[in-house]
């Protein structure tokens, strides 16, 4: 993926076809995965607690969150497969295709159970190898996009 | 035979006998507690970007990019960072807004 300013303040993205797909087919998975998720009560890093220690304060807040919260990781990957179809999109538009591409990161982290700096990269035959490469491809795709937007603040 | 004097938020109470207790102002109390500033604070983790990380503090929060790469590397070094202060909801509408960017923020008084 490569992101190039334009003139006019938006942004052109240029992605392969394969990429298109492979992002479809990755948020489509998720998209599923975050529904089921919410109806369990929401406990992955995406739904992260709010008051440690807490646990009255934690129940009441996360009660009143989970339903906007979940709206809003879904939203941000529906949106990341519309803007992927476009030519040009706008900051906000490539600032929610960013969040897009970090709940992916974070849920594919999960699977891979990611749970310090120095994971190791699984071996070619390790049935998770497949999805750290994609976690990777992503992180590429977040950089390309943050070093956009940074450019530009 | 009991006198009593109020201090600031005490209440002090002597008896004839000569004892003296205090009795602190519940209400002033809580009203105090209810006065102290949250802070929202960010969680190192080993998933999000550190440009990533540094970029939302910017956006969310305005900070400067020396300032919002200062705050990264002191969650990233250290393990977190306060990243703002205020009332209550002030912190719990901080701490959603980190959420909804996949960052682990907590909130608590100061």
């Amino acid at each position: 993926m490569i992101i190039n300013s334009l003139e006019n303040g938006k942004y052109k993205i240029g992605i392969s076809e394969k990429e298109r797909d492979l992002i479809s087919l990755v948020s489509t998975e998720i998209k599923s995965s975050l529904q089921a998720e919410k109806e369990t009560g929401g406990t992955s890093r995406l739904f992260p607690p709010a008051y440690l220690g807490q646990p009255d304060a934690e129940s009441e807040y996360h009660e009143m969150v989970l339903d906007d919260l979940f709206s809003s990781h879904t939203s941000a990957l529906e949106n990341l497969n519309t803007s992927l179809l476009k030519l040009e999109v706008t900051e906000f538009e490539l600032m929610e295709m960013m969040r897009a591409l970090n709940i992916l990161r974070l849920s594919l982290a999960e699977h891979l159970n990611i749970s310090d700096d120095d994971k190791e990269e699984p071996s070619e035959t390790d049935p998770s190898y497949g999805t750290w490469i994609i976690f990777q491809i992503f992180g590429q795709m977040l950089t390309s996009i943050v070093d956009s937007l940074q450019d530009n603040i | 035979m009991k006198t009593t004097m109020k201090n600031a938020n005490t209440t002090l109470v002597a008896s004839t006998e000569g004892s003296v207790t205090v009795q602190e102002d519940q209400e002033i109390n809580e009203v105090t507690d209810l006065a102290k500033l949250w802070v929202v604070i960010v969680w190192n983790d080993p998933v999000n970007l550190m440009s990533y990380v540094t970029y939302i503090f910017q956006k969310l929060f305005g900070y400067p990019l020396p300032e919002a790469e200062k705050l990264m590397l002191d969650v990233h070094n250290k393990g977190k960072a306060v990243v703002s202060k205020g009332s209550r909801e002030k912190a719990e509408f901080d701490v959603f807004r980190l959420h909804k960017h996949g960052l682990w923020a907590t909130m608590q008084q100061d």
